[in-house]
């Protein structure tokens, strides 16, 4: 009887381990296979056998840096993550405040802000691309990251807001008492206090700009301002695909969001969470 | 002097949101005006001056009268949101369920569910392009080494069971969109944002409380009992919230469709046939139009939502 029950049991945690497996296996095998990809040649990876040993070869990378330009790209993907994030962080932060301490504009102005999250990028495509083209921005970096802090704008916003939320009013107002002026205290207490919704914000705004295709592609199609989505998809649209450059831009586009997922997984898991869960 | 330190308190609060609102406001709200004006016009791309001719309502009875293709990606839109909210919302609850325990690696299988959410789009489609390929992709190798057929899994082609239906299969393939091209689209939107659906879901069962589940294992319930009598009803307002973050980010897919068809008509989405008409045919104004169009509708359906919503909140 005992006997039958143990069984039992041994049979459920095995069949358990055998979908969490397969779940695991579902979601990280891909990405291991193309990046194990990226350091075969091209032969070996359209050939009919699996190549499961081999020697592992750079010629990818140095293909992807050499004849096609990817240091200027990577260079230029960059300075749109990071231009992006900048921006949205120091004008988002203050904004933050306000929304948080002041309830400034009211439920209408956060419904307001959730409003502009909503719709498709794709909807405001041409009127984007038309003012700019008027403007003879196409073809210019600024033209994306300004893209770029609008489509993370309001996220942002939200995402700050809820950090600021939980930090007690007490404290700033034990400072005001002590003659702290409300730039000090924004600067000295809610900064350091508000540390990880910075750190999420930065995270999710760098990550998002990074990943943008159709504005860039829409935007910033010539080489000079080219960022990495970008000329990854021109690979795969490409007449003829060759799979080993492709794998291997896929692997430096994926690298960084790579290890932030190992490193800051605690700020990413919050991030994603914090808006559905209230 | 006083009255000048309130006010001047008061209007800190302006001054601190201003540059924020300013990008908000001069990135989205001038855009989109500036489209319903331009969505009145024959834009012309060539002789790219302002002085365009002013058509009225031209574009948009254009695109409901004569454009068959707007209806087509419109309906193709529904459907597509259709075919993958439901399996991700099913499947992250499931996973949601089955994780919601100790276990050993618990920790890295959740690392490796997170990373999808953040991947770049276009990668996780290419990347499927080539698992998905016909000669060379890694799921036909896998086929052909256990013997059995390799699959068209890209193709236009109607599914197999389905096409083989004499008479009605091809009617049944094009009304729902029964294409092996169309279930991989859906298959590699599924891949991307089931992990999304189960990390929100997964929290939020862990914050639900623990005596719930206590309770309900003392009185001997089963697994499929305390699914459907505690987690589901206590659950029930964070999936339907879950369902409408799903709904509004999926009907901002573009990139990956993109990447594996192009602008085919068999898997054309609104916002694809937005960028044709735009870039491939041209057509500024009408593409201006269709962007108020779907501006349109999904401020109507997020009206009805909330307005849903708020009756719930009343009853």
């Amino acid at each position: 009887m005992l006997n039958k029950a143990l069984a039992a049991k041994t049979t459920r945690k095995t069949f358990f381990y055998l979908i969490i497996f397969l779940v695991a296996l579902m979601w990280a095998f891909p990405i291991l296979w193309i990046i194990v990809g990226s350091f075969k040649t091209d032969r070996m990876i359209i050939s009919q056998s699996l190549n499961l040993l081999f020697k592992p070869t750079l010629t990818n990378y140095s293909r992807i840096f050499s004849t096609h330009n990817f240091g200027k790209f990577l260079v230029n993907s960059l300075l749109v993550a990071f231009g992006t994030s900048v921006i949205v962080l120091t004008t988002s932060f203050p904004a933050s405040y306000s929304l948080s301490r002041y309830k400034t504009g009211g439920e209408m102005m956060t419904l307001g802000i959730l409003i502009t999250r909503i719709a498709p990028p794709a909807a405001v495509l041409m009127p984007i691309f038309i003012i700019f083209k008027n403007l003879s921005l196409i073809n210019n970096l600024w033209a994306l990251i300004l893209v770029n802090i609008s489509l993370n704008m309001s996220f942002s916003l939200l995402l700050m807001k809820s950090f600021i939320d939980e930090i007690p009013v007490s404290i700033e107002e034990a400072a005001t008492i002590e003659g702290a002026t409300l730039f000090q205290i924004m600067r000295k207490l809610i900064f350091p206090l508000a540390r990880s919704g910075i750190i999420t914000t930065s995270i999710f705004t760098f990550i998002f700009s990074w990943n943008e295709y159709l504005f860039a592609m829409v935007l910033c199609s010539s080489n000079r301002v080219k960022t990495l989505p970008v000329a990854a998809g021109d690979f795969i649209t490409a007449y003829a695909i060759e799979w080993g450059p492709i794998f291997a831009s896929g692997t430096l586009i994926l690298l960084p969001i790579l290890l932030l997922t190992f490193m800051v997984q605690r700020y990413i898991v919050k991030g994603l969470t914090v808006g559905a869960v209230k | 002097m006083e009255t000048n330190l309130i006010k001047k308190r008061q209007l800190v609060k302006y001054y601190l949101i201003l540059p924020a609102a300013v990008l908000l406001i001069g990135t989205t709200v001038i855009p989109i005006l500036y489209m319903l004006y331009t969505s009145l016009f024959r834009l012309d791309p060539v002789v790219f001056n302002g002085k365009w001719p002013f058509i009225g309502l031209g574009n948009y009875l254009y695109l409901i009268k004569n454009d068959p293709m707007f209806w087509t990606s419109l309906a193709r839109t529904l459907k597509f949101l259709l075919y993958t909210v439901t399996p991700q919302i099913a499947v992250g609850l499931f996973l949601a369920t089955l994780m919601y325990r100790e276990f050993k690696g618990k920790r890295l299988v959740q690392t490796i569910l997170l990373f999808p959410i953040l991947a770049t789009p276009i990668i996780v489609a290419m990347i499927w392009k080539y698992f998905f390929d016909f000669d060379t992709g890694f799921l036909n190798l896998m086929l052909k080494n256990i013997g059995l057929q390799p699959q068209p899994w890209l193709s236009t082609k109607g599914l197999p069971l389905v096409d083989a239906i004499p008479v009605l299969g091809p009617w049944l393939v094009n009304k729902f969109s029964l294409t092996y091209a169309f279930r991989t689209i859906c298959f590699v939107n599924f891949w991307q944002w089931t992990p999304f659906c189960f990390l929100v879901l997964y929290s939020g069962m862990t914050s639900l409380p623990s005596e719930v589940y206590e309770a309900s294992s003392i009185d001997g319930a089963s697994a499929w009992q305390t699914f459907r009598y505690v987690t589901l009803p206590l659950l029930s307002k964070l999936i339907i919230a879950v369902v409408f973050i799903r709904v509004i980010d999926s009907l901002k897919v573009y990139a990956q469709i993109w990447v594996l068809f192009g602008n085919a008509e068999t898997t054309r989405v609104i916002n694809i046939h937005l960028y044709t008409l735009g870039f491939t045919t041209s057509d500024y104004g009408m593409a201006s139009a269709l962007g108020v169009i779907i501006i349109l509708l999904i401020a109507a359906f997020v009206g009805v939502t909330i307005k849903l919503g708020g009756k719930g909140n009343a009853q």
